[in-house]
């Protein structure tokens, strides 16, 4: 909704409600109480996760309410990412790998008193395998085969077979209340989501204090979380805004403390306010253009080669990031351990571009100024959604910087559910996208070969070597030790182009400066908001 | 006037059931399912997607669903459950209704109001000077799309002079503050949204009165009467504008449809808790029920806004016979 001319004006007057005033004074420690306001673009719609579709907010949300059995760490710049104790106070593996024991907190309980034990442990893992709930994230629990309760406060996993990721799958999804969630029958779990506002037991720092469909949920502290003195803030009220420059403009003006996404033209602005904060972080997320390689325009690993480096990466990442990313040139992005920091990106070169589209048969034989082959003409559509505008402006460019070379490109902006619709039937030549790799780096759904196409493999990528570094990958318990395989996966994408990498862009996040305690990251923009705190400006 | 109203309810039910038929038939046309929502971000299996498809009915041949969906809502009022809210539609839609009633109504008094004003001043001065600027501007003003306005008014009246809120129903988390502040509250975040909507509406009432006015000051009554002496106000207040005033409520039946698709934009750029977020959230979740039920619920509310219009123009202008409509 909000258009780049709305936000012209909204940037193009800063100053005038910008009083001048100095450095506010932090304070040295943190202060309890107080409450902040956060912009949402869109309302959740319910509070258990695994009877509604998740969404990024939905489940950010629900963490702040309800915790997990370990939380992930984003320490992953310099080795995978390393978990530390939240509801378990410490787990052990059996010695063949097959057997995961959690050792749970003896004080947790939940917000009505009764305590957090095992059996809530295993009744949270029934319902998130059950045929009824049909939770979207079922199938990362397809290789636990029962969850063992061996004492109240001790709960075992038991897995059909070790696998790098083990830790990551046992742990997905927080524990729920089996003595009050229970009571509503399966059957009846994705139709009576209210139910669940209706019987709110939580174990997590907040709970909730009310909730205006469509405007706003509150959230306030859960006196009987089990971390002394967390959370700092007494409430935290999601206020749905889902128009992004009323969420800046309110966040310039102090109606709104927190907001998860500032558009890149804005963020030198909130940055260089004393009242107001960027944060950022690189999120787990990777941009490519993807080749769809049943097309025939896009079947030879030398012409998407040929494609990717006539492609001025640097200089679309210059225009339209404002200096927030940088190219690209792996799915693995540079602040992740497994990055191939040896491997020399493609550089731009619309000359040995042209030579290798010439080598393949590709020449202006009729001298109209575009490539043509056995009387096919070198032309395709370069699809992205509709309401990004970085995809949008980068299509174009691609679009001027592939003419250059007798490639025609026609750009088509379409809705997300069109979009998803035509990449999933392989109705495409190419898409500029951004796809999300969470930190077990499980890259086979992108490019293990799936001639079904019922993976994201889009393109329909197929590279034997690629399918046996998969396997071999599988079998490796310790995903450190994988490192080498991880780098000559990285160098044959690279080298055969299923996807053209174009930037790393920064998660651009906005806060006022009385808001202290918050680090964003890519375990998530809320994380660790029990330890945000917030002083009163002068 | 009781056939006039048989007739009117009958052809009401006839489109209504068009309407309804005609939205159920394209939103399944539309790319993309709810049962699979976006492959690139859902973990869903295929077996899954198969459980989903089947709960919500989605595996039957579509006119099978169509009657289902048909006889559940003629016989039971009922829309179905909404597949993202997962509870019913209609429950869904009766939280966010009131609100986009109550900004569509704030919208029509100050359109009308507005309208009304503006209307006799330009007609009152017809090809003068004040004539000449004001309809000026309202041409400007109508030229101005609602959401580009929308985020102006929240700029300078929000950010630059403090005035008012830039956006919700009230004040972040004022749930708790007693109920006459609520209301202040309520009302001081409904001046900027529903003033944006009916200064839009009000420049074309306020067009539609003014030539209305000036054609109804050149008839014979009216040289009659000022040939009686009364004075040019009387005319205008008293003779010129009740007759005037007649298409104009005729035009309040056809403008229903603009302003609740006007509310609706305005809704997601104010953050205004009503049909226009819900109807936005559903489209993109492709949650069928609820985007029927939305469609459904303002095809009945400007069905039944234009027959009152209708019966409120009977008695506005008594000349009119409503047997004799269509």
């Amino acid at each position: 909704m909000a258009s780049p001319l709305a936000l012209a004006l909204c940037l193009g007057c800063w100053d005038s409600s910008e009083p001048a005033s100095g450095p506010i004074k932090i304070p040295s420690q943190p202060i309890a109480g107080g409450e902040i306001v956060v912009a949402c673009a869109s309302d959740i719609p319910g509070l258990n996760e695994i009877a509604t579709s998740s969404s990024q907010t939905s489940t950010e949300l629900i963490l702040r309410m309800f915790v997990k059995l370990l939380d992930e760490l984003p320490d992953y710049q310099d080795h995978p990412p390393t978990f530390e104790p939240r509801l378990a106070t410490s787990y052990e593996w059996s010695e063949d790998h097959r057997t995961l024991t959690f050792h749970l907190r003896r004080d947790a309980v939940w917000s009505d008193g009764v305590p957090i034990t095992a059996e809530d442990v295993r009744w949270t893992w029934q319902v998130q395998t059950s045929d009824q709930t049909v939770w979207e994230n079922a199938s990362m629990k397809e290789h636990i085969t029962d969850v063992e309760v061996v004492d109240d406060y001790t709960a075992r996993y038991h897995f059909t077979h070790a696998y790098p990721g083990q830790l990551v799958q046992a742990n997905e999804g927080a524990i729920l209340p089996k003595h009050a969630w229970g009571r509503l029958p399966l059957e009846q779990w994705r139709t009576n989501l209210p139910w669940f506002t209706d019987n709110l037991v939580v174990s997590g720092p907040f709970t909730l204090d009310s909730w205006t469909p469509q405007e706003e949920i509150v959230l306030k502290r859960n006196e009987r979380y089990f971390e002394p003195g967390i959370p700092y803030l007494d409430r935290v009220i999601f206020r749905i805004t889902p128009d992004p420059t009323s969420q800046l403009t309110q966040l310039r003006t102090g109606v709104i403390d927190y907001i998860r996404q500032v558009p890149a033209e804005a963020a030198r602005q909130i940055d260089a306010s004393p009242k107001t904060r960027l944060l950022t972080y690189w999120p787990a997320q990777f941009n490519p253009i993807i080749w769809n390689t049943k097309n025939p325009l896009f079947s030879e690993p030398s012409t998407r080669r040929a494609l990717a480096l006539a492609i001025d990466r640097q200089t679309i990442v210059d225009t339209l990031w404002y200096g927030f990313a940088k190219p690209a040139k792996s799915p693995v992005i540079s602040s992740v351990w497994a990055h191939h920091k040896e491997m020399a990106p493609l550089p731009y070169d619309p000359e040995g571009a042209r030579k290798l589209l010439a080598e393949n048969g590709w020449t202006d034989s009729d001298g109209d100024g575009i490539l043509d082959r056995d009387g096919e003409r070198f032309s395709f559509e370069l699809l992205t959604n509709i309401g990004n505008r970085e995809r949008n402006d980068a299509a174009v460019m691609i679009q001027d910087q592939l003419k250059k070379i007798g490639v025609q490109v026609s750009p088509r902006p379409v809705e997300w559910n069109a979009l998803d619709d035509r990449m999933s039937s392989g109705n495409f030549g190419a898409i500029i996208m951004g796809l999300g790799l969470d930190t077990s780096l499980d890259m086979s759904s992108f490019f293990k070969t799936d001639p079904e196409g019922k993976e994201l493999n889009f393109g329909y990528y197929s590279n034997a070597r690629v399918d046996e570094i998969f396997s071999e990958i599988s079998t490796v318990l310790d995903i450190e030790a994988a490192r080498p395989l991880l780098f000559e996966l990285q160098e044959i994408l690279q080298r055969e182009q299923p996807h053209t990498y174009l930037w790393e862009s920064q998660r651009l996040v906005g806060a006022r400066s009385t808001l202290q305690g918050a680090t964003p990251s890519s375990v998530g923009t809320y994380d660790q908001m029990r330890y945000w705190w917030i002083f009163p400006q002068d | 006037m009781a056939r006039f109203l048989a007739r009117r309810i009958a052809s009401a039910f006839v489109l209504l059931l068009i309407v309804l038929s005609v939205a159920f038939f394209f939103t399944r046309l539309l790319p993309g399912s709810p049962a699979a929502r976006s492959s690139m971000t859902s973990r869903l299996t295929p077996e899954q997607i198969e459980i989903l498809r089947s709960s919500y009915g989605l595996d039957r041949p579509a006119v099978e669903q169509y009657f289902t969906w048909l006889g559940n809502i003629f016989f039971r009022w009922d829309w179905g459950p909404s597949f993202s809210y997962r509870q019913p539609a209609a429950q869904v839609l009766r939280q966010a209704l009131p609100n986009t009633l109550l900004l569509g109504l704030a919208t029509l008094i100050i359109q009308y109001a507005l309208g009304l004003v503006l209307g006799v001043l330009t007609a009152h001065t017809a090809g003068g000077r004040v004539d000449n600027v004001l309809r000026g501007l309202s041409l400007s003003v109508f030229s101005i799309p609602s959401f580009w306005l929308a985020t102006l008014a929240i700029f300078l009246f929000h950010e630059r002079w403090h005035l008012l809120p830039a956006g919700g129903m009230a004040s972040p988390g004022s749930t708790q503050v007693p109920l006459g502040e609520r209301w202040l509250d309520l009302f001081h975040h409904l001046i900027l949204p529903a003033s944006v909507l009916g200064l839009l509406g009000g420049v074309m009432i306020a067009q539609y009165l003014r030539n209305n006015l000036v054609e109804v000051l050149d008839q014979d009554f009216i040289r009659t009467a000022r040939s009686l002496g009364f004075s040019k106000k009387r005319i205008l207040w008293h003779h010129a504008l009740r007759n005037a005033l007649s298409p104009l409520v005729q035009l309040l039946g056809l403008s229903l449809p603009t302003l609740l698709n006007g509310v609706l934009v305005i809704e997601v750029v104010f953050g205004w808790p009503g049909v226009g977020q819900v109807l936005f959230s559903a489209c993109s979740a492709r949650d069928y029920p609820l985007i029927l039920a939305t469609t459904a619920y303002g095809a009945i509310l400007v069905i039944v806004g234009s027959l009152l219009s209708d019966l409120l123009q009977r008695f506005v202008d008594p000349r009119v016979r409503l047997e004799a409509s269509p």
